[in-house]
């Protein structure tokens, strides 16, 4: 479905990425792992038109979609949800929601765009208890529930999220892990980047590996969690 | 919604009554100056509150809405409304061809592109003697007409200027209060959220800054077919940094900042000339105490409280 392929980028001199090359298939719940500075938002922002890149391509479903702007990539259901929320701190929980569809109302009935917000309310149903609270004054966990949701709103067929897990307590990352996989019954893919090895790894079905730029390791994300490398430099395990 | 009218109708009336009440004709400029002020000032707010950017060369686009108008109606006999018109279309392209290139970019470019054409506007209209008069300016505009209605004294001309002070207040809060207005408040929120969501976000950027020129122009257009006489001075970057000024002072994301911020701040600036040297001073330390304590402005301070009591 989504093909990244050979993929370099760089920011004036430094190459933040090498030769990339990773694959999305339908359905499917792809992670790509790293540490700080590795290159994670690098790859998703190129991949949503934010960046640009210098060399290789971008395929979506055969069509060619590398550097287009990113109201483009959004057209062709291609959603980020940012590094850090980014949720719309002024407007109220479901103002925020409503922009996530901000493209389909120019062309959609009004009524889908409130049954797809139902949908929403009853996959958090938090955020519909809170609906017309301000959203800066939401907690964290919250916070990541309205930007995956507002994200939801545009009917997206890839979803790409960056570091979900940012700031939150275990507990609330497993809660936030547990809504992401249910977004499959959504039809949705989703390609999730994270420092949290341990978290990404557990709730996907392959993953890859990146480290400063390069993609180093690539197998499926059960093997990877009992792989002895990756447990020592990511999971932080004491060796048997 | 309704209230925002109803405020609306207050202000015209209390305008209305001022303008019999006031006999001095240094008070009816100075009320004129408070509108026309108020309408580059509103769309400053749109451009620095709602689209996060800065433009230090309003000043320049309200010049070249007023050089428009007097070298078109003097020299050529143009119509003033015509000329109106086609200042404001002058400004629009000038301000396109500066926006398109700079607002793509992410970062504040349009300051340093904004206050270049501010320092080469004033440049050409000094050199450019021909056509600008140099820094004798241009006198002998000709007054507004309406039929064989003229604009021609304080008080008919405060009816226009408060007429389109007002239209732009109505157009700025239509404009907030649209899907443009949602995303424009999207994009003031987070830039990045914004475009993650399809906003284009650089277009809405050139679109605003476009429409603020527009607006500095046509109170360019307007100032010059009220005084008759126009010069440099008027037009330099000390003027664009005192609507700055005015902008920050009234809540640049609100829309009665536009109104609040260029009343103090023409009637404080006018009570500044009794000091001269001194008054640049005093305007920066006004700017500095306003950053510092209420940084969200006059309104914007008022509408925090009236947040807060309700809670
Ligand atoms: N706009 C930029 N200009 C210059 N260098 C940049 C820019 N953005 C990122 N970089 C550099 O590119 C490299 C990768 O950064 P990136 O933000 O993609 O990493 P990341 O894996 O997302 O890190 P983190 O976990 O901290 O979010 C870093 O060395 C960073 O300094
Ligand atoms: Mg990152």
């Amino acid at each position: 479905m989504l093909k990244v392929k050979n993929l370099s980028v760089k920011y004036g001199e430094i190459q933040a990425l090498h030769d990339i090359n990773i694959e999305l298939k339908k359905n499917e719940i792809v992670a790509i792992v790293g540490n700080n500075g590795a290159g994670k938002t690098s790859l998703i922002n190129t991949i949503t038109g934010i960046v640009q890149c210098y060399d290789g391509e971008i395929i979506f479903n055969n069509e060619n979609i590398t550097n287009l702007p990113t109201d483009k990539i959004v057209k062709y259901g291609i959603i980020q949800v940012p590094e850090g929320r980014e949720i719309f701190s002024e407007l109220t929980v479901e103002e925020n929601l409503e922009l996530g569809a901000y493209q389909r109302f120019k062309k959609e009935d009004k009524n889908k765009i409130f049954e797809t917000l139902d949908e929403i309310y009853s996959l958090f149903p938090i955020l519909k208890n809170r609906k017309n609270q301000i959203a800066g004054t939401l907690s964290g966990g919250e916070q990541q529930m309205l930007a995956i949701g507002r994200g939801l709103m545009a009917k997206p067929k890839i979803m790409l999220l960056d570091e979900p897990s940012l700031g939150l307590a275990p507990l609330i990352v497993e809660e936030v892990f547990n809504v992401i996989k249910r977004l499959r019954e959504q039809e949705v893919s989703i390609l999730i980047v994270e420092q949290n090895a341990y978290a990404a790894l557990k709730n996907s079905d392959r993953a890859y590996i990146i480290e400063t730029g390069k993609i180093t390791m690539h197998d499926k994300s059960e093997n990877l969690l009992n792989n002895e490398k990756i447990q020592e430099a990511f999971l932080g395990k004491r060796r048997k | 919604m309704k209230k925002f009218y109803i405020t609306l109708l207050i202000i015209a009336v209390v305008v209305l009554l001022l303008s019999t009440l006031i006999k001095s004709s240094y008070f009816l400029l100075i009320l004129n100056l408070i509108a026309l002020n108020t309408i580059i000032v509103i769309g400053l707010n749109l451009l620095i509150g709602f689209a996060g950017q800065i433009s230090l060369g309003h000043a320049a686009f309200y010049g070249i809405g007023a050089y428009s108008s007097a070298i078109l109606t003097t020299f050529y006999n143009v119509n003033p409304w015509i000329a109106m018109l086609l200042a404001v279309f002058i400004t629009g392209i000038i301000a396109y061809i500066i926006g398109i290139p700079t607002l793509k970019l992410k970062g504040h470019y349009l300051v340093m592109a904004t206050l270049g054409l501010n320092i080469i506007f004033s440049i050409i209209i000094v050199q450019w003697e021909v056509f600008t008069g140099g820094p004798d300016g241009i006198a002998g505009i000709p007054y507004l007409q309406i039929g064989s209605f003229s604009f021609d004294s304080d008080k008919k001309i405060l009816y226009l200027c408060w007429f389109f002070a007002l239209l732009s207040l109505i157009v700025a809060y239509n404009l907030v209060h649209s899907r443009v207005g949602r995303a424009l408040m999207a994009l003031h929120n987070s830039e990045i959220a914004a475009s993650c969501l399809g906003i284009n976000v650089s277009k809405y950027k050139v679109k605003i800054f476009v429409l603020s020129a527009m607006l500095a122009s046509i109170a360019g257009s307007l100032y010059a077919h009220y005084v008759t006489f126009i010069s440099p001075e008027t037009f330099g970057i000390m003027f664009s940094i005192k609507l700055i000024i005015m902008s920050i002072f009234g809540g640049m994301s609100t829309i009665w900042g536009a109104l609040v911020g260029s009343g103090c701040l023409t009637i404080i600036s006018e009570l500044l000339n009794f000091v001269k040297d001194y008054s640049t001073i005093v305007l920066g330390l006004i700017l500095v105490l306003v950053l510092m304590f209420i940084p969200q402005g006059v309104v914007g301070y008022i509408t925090q409280l009236k947040i807060n009591n309700e809670k």
